[in-house]
């Protein structure tokens, strides 16, 4: 099921660039637009949009009375205000409407792209073992290692499922190889699961310490799939592994409810035919046909 | 490679069997090596064939296959366990000399590797694709790891008191690459083995992490913290790794004082080497009549 | 198989599995040798000092944008010795494919057989349907002497010509790439039809 996006804005010119710029989303997403808040609230009677891009200053209905009517009526539309005439009052009433995007203007077309984007990324963990991630869970993962790493003062945190695939990663990894790093430590980390079942027992929180000269490497699961490693630079700063997992236990507490909320929504046509013959090419091109 | 008809085929296997047991081997090996690459999946003619084989190598292949085929297949269980079963018992660790390059068994009497091809003793140039995944040698490889009876009886005191004293609830050794040696303590509820082999991969993992990340040395301490146990892992030299599981109450400081002490009292003992007399032994058994009296014993449970 | 929205991400895991020494490790090898290294991270092989794999290879492959999403493929090798049976499994884990690597000679045609058992063993005890998991067989070192014929081979793999397979001569690179594109676009098919 194709994306609505509905763009308003009483100038010609913009809505138009708008358009143009939103279809590099892709298939996959329907843009209509309208020059004015009544056409738009005509066109959303008809049928409802997931994602309303709106100006602000506009005769008529404007950007904000839209909004308010949009979000007493559709609270499940997404919705991103765009003005050059920004003020407090207007924002604290956008913040109200719980708008996804407060844009001002001048801004970059990318940006927009991205917001849109973001506003519709569908959240998914799989069935099948197929793992999607959306932007604001990410972002709040993200934060919360931030917050972690200055609580213990490690030189880095990362987050990865245990088959090896980098998630997320706060701090610096000075030129590392992460993703080597990450396949090292999700394979001890599958083998720390097995040992443990070799010992007769199935451990739901497993913590592994790796205490060198130099460095520090502690590293727990996240639930079943995920798991968090943390890098200590000893000539900056040494870890006490009673602070380090007290802390640990908490962030990996609040990891486990940002991931285990979930409506099953798969993204429809990510990958279709086109993806599959443009890899092939891509494969060919690489290593001769 | 001509293709045979069914009762051509029955024929053949039938005249092979017979050959087989007027003793005619050669003849037999002739006509029933015809059938399996005709059919290789009856396991029949692999059983005959295993009791007619020429070298103790190939009865073996024989049988795995018939094995592999049916796994219920209750002869070649019992020839496989035979063969099995003559392989002896070595001390401590696993003395069996083995093909330096792909670690493959090998009786003293094999003069090349039947697995990888590889020539144990000299270094072998130009070989070719022979030698395997890892290109042909370019020095004499080195034997397996070897422990003497001395080594072995050094080790077990040192475990027994580590054992005595720590508070540990068991203890492993193992050689670097997985195989187990040794055990102290509540061990009879775990799988050691496959403990061994898991410990060993992470150590290894472990190490390239290390270099990885810079650390100069390896990491000097691994620990495994779980709700009632921890596990620790370190290396001893470069030969052995040792596991020890220690109830989750124990302090940290106690650990990394038993795990210094051990390290340091096994490093000696693996650096006094190993004798040669124990290797010649484990040839000795293996040489000689041992083919033949195999074949014996293969055609006696294949005739029933 | 897991998507990566934020950072355009497509990560697929594919495994070489086989038995000991039949060439998994070689293929890698000749696979990291032979990309352009900004297509290919370092090869990581954990393995022992007579370079017998212990516990895993890795190489990482990431390719360029397609439609927005960047491709990456872990690839990993398994152990092959019948010691490493539990770090088998543990690296199966999460594949989206599999390359079975076969040693062409007769005499390991049982080897083969157990391993092949093995891994369809190790997919249920994962939860992973083995008819499902998208498979490529390649059936290596043909350039050796006393070789099991193809035809041979393929009746013992039980194939019915719905599994590719590929000859190949791992140490000189003969039918590597076929057997990893043939792999990866079978995954991507799997994929599709899942997604």
């Amino acid at each position: 099921m194709d994306k609505r996006i509905l763009i308003v804005d009483d100038e010609e010119s913009v809505v138009f660039f708008l358009g143009e710029n939103l279809a590099e989303l892709g298939p996959g997403y329907k843009i209509e637009t309208a020059r004015s808040g009544e056409e738009a609230l005509i066109r959303i009677a008809k049928q409802p949009f997931d994602l309303v891009i709106t100006d602000l200053r506009m005769p008529g209905v404007d950007g904000l009375e839209l909004l308010q009517t949009l979000h007493a009526t559709q609270p499940d539309t997404r919705l991103i205000l765009m003005t050059a005439y920004g003020s407090d009052q207007v924002e604290a009433e956008a913040r109200r409407l719980k708008v996804y995007r407060y844009i001002t203007k001048p801004f970059k077309i990318e940006d927009l792209v991205d917001a849109a984007r973001q506003a519709l990324g569908d959240i998914a963990l799989s069935s099948k073992g197929i793992l999607i991630l959306s932007d604001e869970r990410f972002e709040a993962i993200t934060r919360r290692l931030a917050d972690l790493r200055a609580e213990i003062s490690a030189q880095c945190i990362i987050l990865a499922d245990v088959m090896g695939q980098l998630i997320t990663q706060v701090g610096l990894t000075r030129g590392m190889d992460v993703n080597t790093l990450i396949s090292l430590i999700g394979g001890s980390f599958t083998t720390t699961f097995e040992m443990a079942r070799c010992l007769g027992q199935t451990q739901a929180l497993n913590l592994n310490y790796q205490e060198g000269d130099r460095y520090d490497v502690y590293s727990s699961n996240v639930g079943d799939n995920l798991f968090l490693a943390i890098l200590y630079s000893k000539d900056v700063q040494a870890s006490r592994i009673g602070t380090v997992w007290l802390y640990t236990k908490r962030a990996i507490k609040d990891l486990l409810e940002i991931t285990a909320t979930v409506e099953v929504v798969p993204p429809d046509q990510v990958l279709d035919n086109d993806f599959g013959t443009l890899l092939s090419d891509s494969l060919n091109a690489l290593w001769g046909e | 490679m001509t293709l045979l008809s069914d009762s051509t085929a029955a024929q053949i296997l039938q005249a092979g069997i017979a050959a087989a047991q007027q003793g005619d081997r050669a003849r037999a090996r002739q006509l029933l090596r015809q059938v399996t690459e005709q059919d290789p999946t009856q396991e029949l003619p692999w059983l005959w064939l295993a009791g007619v084989a020429e070298t103790l190598q190939e009865a073996q292949t024989c049988l795995e296959i018939a094995l592999a085929l049916n796994p219920d297949n209750r002869q070649a269980q019992e020839g496989l366990r035979w063969v099995q079963s003559q392989l002896p018992k070595t001390v401590v660790a696993e003395v069996t000399r083995t093909c330096p390059l792909c670690g493959h068994p090998l009786p003293a009497d094999e003069s090349s590797c039947p697995v990888c091809g590889q020539a144990p003793a000299a270094a072998v140039a130009g070989q070719g694709s022979a030698a395997g995944e890892t290109g042909p040698p370019e020095t004499a490889p080195a034997p397996g790891f070897v422990l003497s009876v001395e080594q072995a009886e050094a080790i077990d005191a040192c475990l027994d008191r580590m054992a005595y004293e720590s508070e540990a609830r068991c203890i492993i050794l193992a050689d670097v690459t997985g195989q187990l040696i040794t055990e102290r303590g509540q061990t009879d509820r775990m799988n050691t083995q496959v403990l061994s082999a898991l410990a060993a991969g992470e150590l290894a993992a472990t190490h390239e992490l290390a270099r990885l990340v810079g650390e100069e040395a390896r990491f000097k301490l691994l620990l495994h913290e779980g709700e009632q146990h921890s596990v620790y892992l370190s290396d001893v030299g470069e030969q052995l790794i040792l596991v020890i599981v220690f109830d989750v109450s124990t302090p940290i400081g106690m650990v990394r004082m038993i795990l210094k002490r051990a390290v340091a009292e096994l490093g000696p003992i693996l650096q006094r080497g190993s004798r040669r007399a124990d290797t010649e032994q484990v040839n000795e058994t293996l040489s000689g009549d041992f083919a033949q009296l195999l074949e014996t014993e293969l055609n006696v449970s294949l005739n029933t | 198989m897991f998507i990566n929205w934020k950072l355009r991400e497509l990560n697929l895991k594919i495994v070489y599995y086989g038995p000991a020494m039949s060439g998994k490790t070689t293929n890698l090898q000749f696979i990291h040798d032979h990309t352009s290294p900004q297509v290919r991270g370092e090869l990581v092989s954990l393995k022992t000092r007579e370079d017998r794999t212990i516990f895993f290879d890795f190489l990482q492959l990431e390719l360029g944008q397609i439609k927005g999403l960047k491709p990456k493929f872990n690839l990993y090798t398994v152990p092959g010795q019948v010691l490493y049976a539990a770090s088998r499994k543990l690296v199966l884990q999460g594949a989206d494919g599999v390359v079975f690597v076969a040693d062409s000679q007769m005499s390991r045609l049982a080897d083969n057989i157990q391993s092949y058992r093995a891994m369809h063993q190790h997919l249920t005890e994962l939860g992973l349907d083995p008819r499902r998991m998208p498979c490529v067989i390649q059936f290596n070192k043909r350039d050796l002497p006393v070789l099991a014929p193809v035809s041979l081979l393929t009746r013992y793999f039980a194939l019915n010509g719905s599994t590719p397979t590929f000859e190949s001569i791992a140490t000189q690179g003969v039918g590597v790439f076929e057997t990893l594109k043939a792999c990866i676009n079978l995954v991507m098919a799997q994929a599709q039809q899942q997604l």
